[in-house]
């Protein structure tokens, strides 16, 4: 099987190229996965520098660019793959090295969004003794968001987050933001949704329907992000 | 920017406007169809009776404000960073001109 993929070492190249890898098709089972496939190049090459951890599709960790599409290599069978495999390090941030970029960015919108409940008043600490009950109704409200793993396929399809990486928080981080804004534990909805209401930081969002397709758990981040208008016309209004 | 019908209010105008004028355009077709335009005169007459002039006028500005946020979107999109401001300066200005122009036209109208 043939692949063709990115390398970049900034230290040693001007610019970036493609290399070609050939894996013999006796290595490569039915099953076999692209981070299998991977890992046996770089028992060829091991330079080759990709980032990979947990290989069930749970860590997030590598995601990467297959033949045009954003994808979780530890959870892509080889087999249903054209060749040559094309592999690209994921599009719209600085690459690092090889398959490996700089999500720093990507972790700030995350950041920024304050992704954890806030339950109380600022400086009023929570009652310990007593959970924070609610309904089953209220909890199923979280479905769809708070399965994201953070690998970042989705925003890096964006363009509109490819254009405004510094000011668009991008689908990942306002999947996040939803996730919190319909907790009905959280107090701070309005708080949330004004903070949001910003040319940029969600308006930028063309319903382009990249970060939805991209997504390798079957997340709908432009759904989320169509909500959190409709929450924010809704909260103007009443 | 901000001010200028950004985020949410931009949001709920162009869906607004949108609206409008998905519900003006054919109303305006039908009403103009049942009238002939052989003078400019009668044209005017067609154009100025009843409430239809009121109507028209409000189409118009949300046209205004629809090409507004629409051009705006676009210009921070497609724009460098750098210069974007100038764009949406450029895109203000021309669309004032335009507004100019047809509060000009709709006095000259109303006193002919
Ligand atoms: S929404 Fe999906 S694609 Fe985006 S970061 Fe979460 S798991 Fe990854």
């Amino acid at each position: 099987m043939r692949f063709s993929i990115y390398r970049y070492n900034p230290e040693t190249d001007e610019q970036p190229y493609y290399q070609d890898y050939e894996l013999d098709d006796a290595l490569i089972g039915n099953e076999m996965m692209l981070l299998g496939a991977l890992e046996k190049l770089r028992e060829q090459d091991p330079g080759l520098t990709f980032r990979s951890s947990c290989g069930e599709g749970v860590c997030g960790s590598d995601g990467m660019n297959v033949n045009g599409e954003n994808k979780l290599s530890c959870i892509t069978k080889v087999s249903e793959l054209t060749q040559p495999v094309v592999i690209r390090p994921m599009p719209g941030l600085p690459v690092i090295r090889d398959l490996v970029i700089d999500m720093t960015l990507f972790y700030e919108h995350y950041h920024t969004v304050e992704p954890y409940l806030k339950p109380t008043p600022a400086g009023v600490s929570i009652d310990l003794d007593h959970e924070l009950l609610q309904s089953p109704e209220d909890r199923a409200k979280l479905d769809g968001s708070y399965e994201c793993i953070l690998c970042g396929c989705c925003s890096t399809s964006c363009p509109s987050f490819w254009w405004n990486p510094d000011k668009f928080h991008g689908p990942a981080a306002l999947l996040a933001a939803r996730r919190f804004v319909v907790d009905s534990r959280d107090i701070t909805t309005r708080e949330r949704l004004e903070s949001l209401d910003d040319p940029y930081k969600t308006f930028r969002c063309r319903n382009i329907q990249n970060c939805t397709a991209s997504c390798p758990k079957g997340l709908k981040p432009s759904q989320a992000i169509q909500q959190l208008k409709s929450l924010m016309l809704e909260k103007q209004v009443d | 920017m901000s001010g200028l019908l950004t985020g949410l209010k931009a949001h709920l105008w162009q869906r607004i406007s949108a609206i409008y004028l998905l519900l003006y355009f054919p109303l305006a077709a039908w009403y103009l169809n049942q009238h002939s335009f052989a003078t400019l005169q009668a044209f005017k007459q067609a154009v100025l009776a009843g409430e239809f002039w009121m109507i028209t006028l409000l189409a118009l500005l949300l046209i205004l404000v629809h090409a507004w946020v629409g051009m705006r979107d676009i210009l921070i999109d497609y724009l460098p960073r750098k210069i974007v401001l100038v764009g949406l300066s450029v895109l203000g200005l021309g669309l004032m001109l335009v507004l100019l122009n047809l509060l000009y036209l709709t006095l000259s109208l109303i006193q002919n």
